[in-house]
Formats: C-alpha cells, structure tokens, sequence
C-alpha cells in the first residue's frame, strides 16, 4: 500500500513542483476524513494543486468559485418545474462530486459558506425537505485569501473547526520557479497524469489506517498538549474534535511514513496545520503567526 | 499583539508550576506535645521509671514519623496546568487546576489559598492517590472577582496538615495567570441616558416596538404606549435596523463610585446588545471598540470595560 | 450515650481514677469526682471562672498538706488527675480536645509511675490511641484515609525507633528522687508469727514472684521450697525475726549450683526470696543486706519491682553456726515447757540429736493433726501441742520448732514459699502468695541446719501437688449463700494458658523495659559497641542516624514502581547527560536519538539500541 502512497507524491510532483510536505499533509488530511483549507495569496497554484491531487485520486472534481453573489442555491442545486412533465426535476449543484475545490471561500457570503460546511460535516445535502447524501469520498478543498485582503468575509470560529488542517502553499523552490515560469510542461504534466489510487484501493487503505496503533502514552501526550492549550486565556482551546482530529490525522501520517504505530513525532509534525486554525486568538493574525504559536504549545508540553 | 501573546505565553512556559521550597513549620499542637515530650522526659529522668520513657520515645517518634509523613504528603505533587475564566465583579467562576503526583502514598487533605487583591477565595481540601489510578487530579477551586481590572494571579499556596494536624507543610506554585474582572452586571438606574450616535432620521413612521434598553435614545422611547401599560417600549425604525450603536463613555467630573455604577450599567447594556443580536461598539476615553457583533466582539468590550482606568 | 470526645474523656478520666484507687487519697478521688459531677451542672462561663481557680489552688494546698512536698509521684499524680477532671468543662473547641489529649497523656504516664506494669503500660497506650483517633475524628479527618497500610508506614519505624533511643538514652541507676514514701513502711506478714493471730487462710492468688532460669531446665517443679525470713525468737507468744547477723563474704557453694534470675513483685518487699539451701546473690538492681542465717534483706523497703540473680546449691544445708546463734536456737521462755517436755520425754533416754528428733516426729504422727485451712484460733502455742487438731503449716512449723527446743534441739522457724506454678511460655516458675509456707531447719552437728517439714509429715498432699490444688481438694465447693458450686467448673483450661502467657509477656516486658537500668544499658552497649563509647554518644548517634534512615524509610514507601523499560531509558538519558546531552521537555525519543547520533556517531548502535527499544514498550503496543 505505501508503495501506492510513494507513487502518488511523486506523480504529483511533476505536476506541483516541490511541495512534497504539502502534497503529504493533503493526502494525510484526505485519508483521514477531514477537508482541507488552503490560505494563500493567488497565483501559489492552489488550483494545480487541487486538480493534481484529483485526478490522482480518480475522483470526479467540481470546482466552484466563490464570489458575493454566490447563492447557496447556486452550490447545491435546484428544484425547477419541468411544464411538459408537470413536475418538479433536480438539477444538482457542483457539490455533488467526491473533490471540491472551493476557491476563494471567504469572498462568499457567510450564507453561501455556511451551505458548504453543513454538507461537509453532514456528508449530505437537504434540498427543499429532501435529503440526499453526497457520494463517498467527499473531500473538500477550501482556499482563502490572507486575511489582510479586502472584501472578504472571515470565516468564524466555529466554521474553522470543521476543517481538519489548514495549509499553506507558499512560493514555491528558487529551481522549481525558474522552470516554472520558463516552460509550460508540468500544465501538460497534470495532463498525462494516471490515477494512483482508486475508491477501492482509498478504502482498503482507510482501513489500515485504523489498525495503526496509538498508544495510550501518546493519548496522554494528545490530552496534555489540549489541556495545555486551554490554560491560556489569550486564546480559545482546542476543543474536543480538534483532539479526535489530531489523533487521526497522527495515526494517517504514520502511515504515511510507513510504521503501523504512532509516535510523538507524528503528532508533532501534524498539530500545528491541525490546530493553528483552531487556536484563532486574533482575526488579523498572519498564518505564519499562528503556526508560531502551536509550536509554542507544543514546545510547552512535555513529551517523553 | 502577537509578541505580546507571544512573550506571555513563554513567560507561562517558563513559571507555570514552578515549585517554590517546601516548608515545613510545627502547628501550635505539635509544640505543645514537644513541651508535654519534654515534660515526660523529666519525669521519666526524675523518677528513674522506663514506661515513661518509653511512652515518651513512641510519642516523640510518633511526632518525627507525622513530621515526614506531612512531608512526603506534600513532596512530588507538581502543578500541571492552571486555567481561569474571567469573571464579574462579585460573581463565581472557578479556578481550574490540575496537579500531577508522582508519589506512591498519594496527597490527601492538601488545601489551596489564595492571596489576591482582585480575588477572593474560600478553602478547599482534596485528596488523591495514584492507587486509584490517578497520576493526575483536576480541582474547580471557586474564586470571586473582588476588584475591576485585570488580575494576575501570580502564585497560590498549597498546604496540607495531614495525618495528624501536628504539622504544616506549605509551598508555593507559580501561576502567573492573567484573567480579567468584569465590571458588575447591574442595572443600577434604567433611566440614565448612555450617549449614543444614533442620530440618522427615517421615516418616523415605518417602526417597530422593542423593550427598551438602556442605551437607547429617549426620544425613540414611545411615550404613548408608556402611558397606556407603563412599559418602556422603544421605537426601533426599520432604516436604522442594521445600524451599530455605539457606547460611549467618559469619567470627566465623576466620582470613582459613580464611575464604577456607571461601568456597571454599561456593562449590563453590553450583554442586552448582545442578546439583543446587535451590532455595537465602545468608546471609552482612551480606548475603543469597533461596532461588531459575536462573542469575541463582546469579550473584548468587557476587556476594554475591565481595563478601564486601572 | 453517643460516643464523642467529651464522654470519651469522662470515661477515661474515670477509668484512671479507679485505677487509682488506693494509690493515692481518697479526698482527691472525691475531688476529681466532684469536679467531673460539677462539669455537668455548670453551664455559665462566668460561674467557671470563679470555681476553677478556687478548686485548683485548693486542691494544691490540700496536696501540698497531705503529702508535705510535691514531689512525691502520689502527689503530682493526684493534680493531674484533678486538672484532667478540671479540662472536662470545657471541651468545645478542638483546640481543647488537643489540650485533653495532652492532659490525658501526662495522667496515663503518672498511673506508669505508681503502677509499673505491663498490662496499665497497654491498655494506658490503648486509651490514647483511641482518644487521638477521636480527635481526628472531629477534625473531620476522613479516616478511611488513614488506612491499614498507610498507618503501618508510620507505626512501625516510629516504634523502632523509639525503642532504639530507649535503650541507647542514658539513665541513672534510682533517679534524682528517691520514690519510697517513709510512712508507708509495712512489715510484712512473715516477720512474725503470732499464735492468737493465725485465722483462717485465705490467701489469693497473686504473683508474689517469678523466677527465671539462667540455665534452662533446672526446677523439679513441685518440690521446691523458698526461703525468705528466719524466724528466731519465741518471746511472749510470737515468733519473731529478732535480731539478725550480717555476713561479710559470700560463700562458696558445693555442686550442683543452679542460677537463676527472680523478679520480686509483693506491695512491700522487704526480705528477698531465694531457693533453699546454700545460696549468693550476685546481682540486683537495689542494694541489700545479707546474713549468715542464709536470708537477704534489702537496705529499703520499698514497693518497686526488685530484680535480681542468684546462685543455689539446692541440695546443700547452712553450717554456719555460732555460740550466739546456737543460744538464739535454744532460747525458749515458757510456763508450760516442763509439763510438755515430760509429755514428750516420757521417761525415756535419747542417745543423740537423731533420736531426739525422731521422738519429736513420733509425737507429731501420734497426736494425729489434721491440715485445714479455717482452723479454729488457739489461746497460744502450748494450747495448739496439747489440745489442738487442725492447723496449718504455720501452726505446725511453730509446734514443731516448741518441741524442738524444749528437747535442747537447736531449731529456727523459716518462712517462705513451696512449689509453685511453671510457665512453659518462657521457662518460669511462678510463686503466689497461697504458696506461702513455712517450715523449721534443725542443727545438727554433722550436717548443719537441716529442714524439716512438719506439714509434709501430717499432709503430704499439700506438699505433693502444690498448694492450688490440695486447697481445692480440701474446699471443692465454693459457697455462695446456701449454694455450693464446685471450684472445677470455673476452671478453664483455655483461661489458664492465657493467663500465664499474659503473665509471660508481662515478665519479659518488665525484664526488658521495666527493668533496664543503668547497668544493663551499658553491659549492652558495650557488648554492641566499640569500647570506650560513652552512652551519651551513642544515643546522639541513634538520634542523628534515626532521623535520615527514617526519611530514607518514607522516601522509598513514597517511590513509584519505574516500569523496567522507562528505567532502562532512564539510564540512557543519564548516560547522554554525562556526555552532555540532555534531552529537551519537547523533544521526542526519536529526535532526540538523531540529535545524539549525530553528536556521537561512535556510540550510534547503543543509541539506537534504547531508543528503539523503548518506543517498541511504549509505541507499539
């Protein structure tokens, strides 16, 4: 199974460019059942990024972007009355696909975010009284403009939650820029890419995700490092789904380094993309401050 | 901001839990029973009889044994972490501590205090053993805002008397932990006037009736309908709807009483805004608050309200 | 009645006071009863400001009256018990318990001064535990803390240790005081022997003293007899000590000799017990006096425990003999000897002192005694030889030594005890005071004083099977009213054996704690310690080392059990923080290992080695 793992960070490198970490964490965040939020300034590759990852997983893809007259309808779908039938037809929005790339989600009304992130932890959609459930794997892929720009609508808190990482793609490699701007090859890249993993292979991975073990020392050290994090008054805790999420995602990213058990390192490595979001202390605060800040925590936290 | 986070933050790291000396002083019973020991020894030497000597010797081990045995009750407790809520002036909140043991006789009847100016706080006893399976033990130690303003509570003693009240073992934690006393939520006079820049005209006749709040314009108060079932009802045109109310305040000319009532009132007004589900904001001397409205929004009114002139 | 501190301390208080009934005067009982009566009655505060100070400063006085100083123990006693009576009006506050407790110890450490023994030591130790365990209890101490296992922790080292300062504390030989009161002398029933006197016996059982082996195994249990008391003088009816010869030296004593260790306990003690026969005393804990009659008397009487060794020749007789003494055996002044000795004589010759001797046991057979222990009261000693029946021991011994000396048989009377009970528990003999006996020694000129016992000749069951149980075969009924109920049915064999392992332990704890004074303290120290190591030294040393071992002892009962894989990674850490490394608060096991290897890539096998090893204890299971 790791081999397919290997494959699929290579693969999308050609595509990418470097960023192999990234490529890591959002296959981490992936496997792990949570959705993954990127903030970054245009023109990074969000897009390339999230359409690589796509096609690799084989899953279909939707992009949707949002803007202030985005309409929760405009997403989800919509009842329209079919004369010659007499009768109402759906006509389903973007969301319903498995890998949604929602791009720019805070130039959306919080109206038009709330819609998303209610199918994204319900994992089903309510259409006029119906519900219908949203096709398995469902991965969501949020960008966001740095808080700085203007005429956006921050996301709250509580909306915050729901995502289990928040990454940032940044600049890419001096070398890999240079390529990038001189040759055209890795748009064709993506292109030619094949799929690496299918739904079936997903779920047989999943699975082994599930046997890998986490010690109940590391629990402790998970329980220390929230408890710790609720001791300041400076910012919220981490709440309860924050810890369920950083376990899972531990156990995913050993995985992913191929071990069947945890270690502290791999909840080292994960926590600050899982908690920097959640920690939130202030709106105008940059994403560099906020992963200071959880290595702070964990700098904090004793580990054995 | 940041840094300021920041530098707390390591600050913390770097004071949380630390452990003062222990100390361990005699209570007036254990140097009574050091007198009656000495007592006895005379007694004992005077009359040349050895029961009472022994008695003696078994009290007076007895005595050193109770001295160690307070000792190690105290000894290997650590404070793991320590959470406050801020609080209202005279309202309750708890202290959250978390202590960690690696002793294998376990700690019992250790006590907390706590010496504040801005805090008040009771006594509490607690106990806990790692028989039980409980390396660690999280105490609610309740504590009332006493003073307006931000309260660094910088170390609390933990004592204990255990098992025979002949000694008295004492140390202290360091805490440094900053939380913020509230005004008090009160409504003290709901006829007084809070300035407030609401001064857009509508339609005067496209309203609604709310309750009134303090805060609100008296001329916006509908006077009719006050004389028909004497409640205070305010006319809530739909223009200004969306529009912020900002809060203003300042404490020229006032007595530090009457400033105190005033932040009290204010403070209650907030949490009406609040419930209400508007927008407002703050604007105090110095500081001020931009119009919003979540829970955040209304904590750091009431941070601003705290910090006032403090 | 609810039980809380305050009955607790009246019943306390009450209990000492019964205790120490006859230890001290009445009038202070009635004191200390008044005052715990008045607890009850006297609510105001202001009323109790007025009476304390008022039965206090009286009761010194009073004190002060009836004992002339204060520093007998009878009179401090008495005011402590008087103050704890005093402490029971007030006992509101906790702080007042304590004081209570504090009180109540001191009054449990006087009753040790006037009663040494084991059993008042327990029980005193007893009623304080459980007086503290109630004060905990209303400190409201939750006492299920205070556990078995916990409590053992603190018991048990406090309790050694305190025995080891104990014994190392240096003491003097009799204190700075000297506890005997003077008025209290006493002679004791056998330094006299007074015909019209002799009642009916009733004598208890009381263990009137012990007797230890030196040597294991050497008492022929029923047959021993005990000497304490000569008696010499027949003057105007009664048998008396008189006056005795000091000895100077002591004798060397023929083979077979048996050493044994005696532990006197009577109310008085004056003359001190010792088998019969040739015999020394070798050690004792308080100075006496010995004489060529064979009997040893201390040089004060006094009522403490005495204890001391002595070396016996069984089977051998006195000799000494002196023109003085032989005159003293011979002496008998009365107005019926003429009429007796022609009764006696009756015409007949003697060749030697044998037959004379013989002449007088006939007569004795002949006259056909019978033992009793409730004879009827005799007008004098010729009344008993020639018209009486029954009598016991003392009236025989007495006859027999009238007759003697009337024959110009040189006789004395000796009193003291046969037989006696052993005790398979530590190897003792028991001697009570119903084994109390008397017996006369005849001089003869080849063998010395030879003892002779009439009793035996008349009642040879009484000799045989030991006094307990020939008084029972001569009464086995117990009277109550018009009731008999036979003796053996209270009799439990069970009770029995309890009784003397109690007595047992009570022996060895008087021996060993009681007793131990200046002297053994410092045999043992010495035998302990290097020589020329004064007590004082040593018990600052005890002190000193007592203290940190008794750390030591807390230290390691408050000590986690270390799983065995954590304790091997320990050691890892400590070894990387010699080379210097130390492991950061944050840093995991695997980082930490890197950090290592690439500081010292010579020990990276070792390195990964622990690390791996304690990820696969920790991580991966």
């Amino acid at each position: 199974m790791n081999n397919l793992i290997n494959k699929f960070i290579e693969d999308a490198q050609t595509s990418v460019l470097g960023k192999k970490q990234e490529l890591k964490l959002a296959l981490c965040c992936f496997l792990s059942e949570g959705h993954l939020l990127i903030e970054d300034v245009p023109g990074v590759g969000k897009t390339t990024f999230a359409k690589t990852m796509a096609r690799l997983l084989d899953l279909s893809f939707s992009r949707i972007q949002f803007t202030n007259d985005l309409m929760p309808s405009d997403l989800l779908g919509v009842q329209i009355y079919d004369q010659k039938e007499s009768k109402f037809t759906l006509i389903t929005g973007p969301i319903f696909h498995q890998f949604i790339l929602a791009d720019e989600l805070n130039r959306g009304t919080p109206k038009t975010q709330s819609a998303l992130l209610e199918a994204m932890e319900e994992k089903q959609v309510t259409l006029d009284g119906k519900t219908l459930p949203l096709q398995e794997p469902f991965f969501v892929v949020a960008t966001q403009n740095p808080r700085s720009q203007v005429g956006t609508h921050h996301l709250p808190e509580s909306q915050l939650d729901r995502f289990m990482m928040k990454i940032k793609i940044g600049y890419p490699e001096t070398a890999f820029e240079k390529k990038l701007i001189s040759e055209n090859s890795h748009q064709t890249n993506l292109h030619s890419l094949r799929p690496v993993l299918n739904p079936a292979s997903i779920v047989e991975i999943r699975k082994q995700i599930d046997k890998v073990i986490f010690s109940d020392k590391l629990l402790d050290y998970v329980l220390a490092l929230l408890e710790n994090s609720r001791s300041n008054n400076n910012f919220q805790g981490l709440s309860p789904r924050a810890g369920r999420d950083i376990v899972k995602a531990a156990k995913t990213w050993a995985f992913i380094e191929g071990r069947e058990y945890t270690l502290p390192d791999d909840v080292q490595a994960v926590l600050p993309y899982v908690a920097s979001h959640r920690l939130a202390p202030f709106q105008n605060h940059s994403f560099e401050d906020d992963l200071e800040l959880t290595r702070s925590l964990i700098k904090q936290t004793h580990v054995d | 901001m940041l840094t300021k986070v920041q530098t707390n933050f390591e600050e913390k790291v770097h004071n949380l839990g630390r452990q003062g000396q222990l100390y361990i002083v005699p209570t007036l019973d254990g140097l009574k029973l050091l007198c009656l020991n000495l007592i006895l020894l005379i007694i004992g030497l005077v009359y040349a009889n050895n029961y009472v000597l022994l008695f003696n010797f078994i009290l007076f081990c007895l005595f050193i044994g109770s001295m160690y045995y307070t000792h190690f009750n105290l000894r290997n407790l650590s404070l793991a972490s320590a959470r406050i809520n801020p609080v209202h002036l005279g309202e309750k909140t708890n202290l959250t501590l978390t202590f960690k043991s690696k002793s294998a006789l376990g700690h019992h009847f250790i006590g907390i205090k706590i010496k504040h100016h801005a805090l008040a706080a009771g006594d509490l006893l607690f106990s806990f053993s790692l028989k039980d399976k409980q390396p660690s033990c999280k105490i609610e130690f309740p504590v009332e805002g006493k003073k307006r303003g931000v309260a660094n509570l910088k170390r609390i003693t933990v004592e204990t008397y255990f098992p025979f009240h002949l000694f008295r073992a004492f140390t202290y934690f360091d805490l440094n932990l900053k939380t913020i006393v509230y005004p008090e939520k009160k409504l003290l006079d709901p006829f007084k006037i809070i300035e407030i820049a609401d001064e857009k005209t509508g339609n005067e006749d496209d309203f609604y009736l709310k309750n009134f709040y303090p805060g609100d314009s008296l001329r916006r108060i509908h006077w009719k309908k006050y004389a028909q079932t004497g409640k205070l009802l305010t006319k809530q045109l739909f223009a200004n709807e969306e529009l912020p109310v900002q809060l203003g305040f300042s404490s020229e000319g006032l007595l530090p009483e009457q400033k105190e009532k005033e932040l009290c009132s204010i403070c209650y007004t907030l949490y009406e805004l609040h419930a209400a589900g508007l927008h407002y904001g703050l604007a105090l001397d110095k500081t001020s608050v931009e119009p919003g409205h979540s829970q955040q929004h209304l904590n750091n009114c009431l941070r601003a309200l705290a910090e006032y002139e403090t | 009645m609810k039980l809380n501190v305050k009955n607790l301390s009246y019943i306390l208080v009450l209990i000492n006071s019964l205790i120490l009934f006859g230890e001290i005067p009445v009038s202070v009982l009635v004191i200390t009863w008044t005052t715990t009566a008045l607890s009850f009655l006297l609510g105001p505060q202001t009323l109790r400001a007025v009476i304390k100070p008022v039965i206090l400063f009286g009761s010194l006085f009073f004190l002060k009256y009836h004992f002339k100083t204060y520093l007998v123990p009878e009179a401090g006693v008495s005011f402590v018990l008087i103050l704890a009576s005093l402490k029971l009006w007030e006992l509101e506050k906790e702080s007042d318990h304590f004081n209570m407790f504090l009180i109540l110890a001191l009054l449990e450490s006087c009753l040790f001064l006037l009663k040494p023994s084991f059993m008042i030591f327990f029980l005193g130790m007893l009623k304080i535990v459980i007086f503290f365990y109630y004060i905990l209890k209303i400190r409201n101490y939750d006492l299920s803390l205070l556990n078995v296992k916990r409590l053992l922790i603190l018991v048990t080292p406090s309790i050694l240790f305190s025995l080891l300062l104990f014994y190392t504390f240096p003491r003097f030989t009799s204190g700075f005081m000297n506890t005997t009161n003077p008025q209290l002398l006493f002679s004791g029933v056998d330094s006299q022997l007074n015909f019209k006197k002799l009642g009916p016996l009733n004598l208890s059982s009381k263990v009137v003293f012990r007797v230890i082996g030196l040597n294991a195994k050497e008492f022929p249990i029923p047959l021993l007899y005990w000497r304490e008391n000569i008696l010499w003088d027949y003057y105007k009816e009664e048998w008396k000590t008189g006056y005795l010869n000091l000895r100077s030296e002591q004798l060397p004593l023929p083979k077979p000799v048996s050493s044994y260790r005696v532990q006197l306990e009577k109310d008085y003690n004056e003359f001190l017990p010792i088998l019969d026969g040739m015999s020394n005393i070798t050690k004792s804990n308080l100075e006496f006096n010995f004489f060529s009659e064979g009997s040893f008397r201390l040089k004060n009487i006094t009522k403490s425990t005495v204890s001391y060794e002595v070396n016996s020749s069984y089977e051998s007789n006195w000799k000494i003999i002196s023109p003085i003494m032989m005159r003293k055996g011979l002496r008998l002044k009365s107005d019926m000897k003429d009429k007796i000795e022609e009764l006696l004589v009756n015409g007949r010759t003697f060749k030697d002192d044998q037959e004379k001797f013989q002449a007088i046991v006939d007569f004795f057979k002949d006259r056909d005694f019978e033992y009793t222990l409730n004879p009827p009261t005799y007008n004098s000693l010729e009344d008993f030889i020639l018209y009486g029946k029954s009598g016991y021991c003392s009236h025989f011994a007495a006859a027999f030594a009238y007759l003697s000396r009337v024959m110009d048989l040189p006789v004395r009377i000796v009193s003291g005890y046969q037989g006696g009970e052993y005790n398979p528990f530590d190897s003792s003999v028991l001697v009570r005071e119903l084994d109390a006996h008397s017996w006369v020694e005849v001089y003869f000129k080849d063998r010395g004083w030879v003892r002779y016992d009439p009793t035996a000749t008349i009642a040879p069951g009484r000799i045989q099977l030991g006094a307990n149980v020939f008084n029972e075969k001569l009464e086995p009924y117990l009277n109550f009213y018009y009731y008999k109920l036979p003796k053996s049915l209270l009799k439990f064999r069970f009770v029995d054996q309890a009784s003397l392992w109690l007595d047992s332990l009570n022996t060895s704890f008087s021996y060993n704690i009681l007793n131990f004074d200046k002297e053994r303290q410092q045999q043992l120290i010495s035998n302990l310690l290097p020589k020329n190591i004064s007590l004082g030294i040593a018990f600052a040393f005890c002190l000193g080392v007592s203290l940190p071992v008794l750390w030591l002892f807390f230290f390691l009962a408050s000590r986690t059990r270390v799983n065995k894989d954590e304790k091997r990674y320990n050691r890892f850490l400590k070894k990387m923080k010699s080379m210097g490394l130390q492991k950061e608060n944050s840093e995991t096991a695997s980082i930490f290992s890197r950090r290592c290897m690439l500081t010292l890539p010579e020990h990276s096998e070792y390195i990964q080695n622990e690390t791996s090893s304690y990820i696969n204890s920790f991580y991966r299971s």
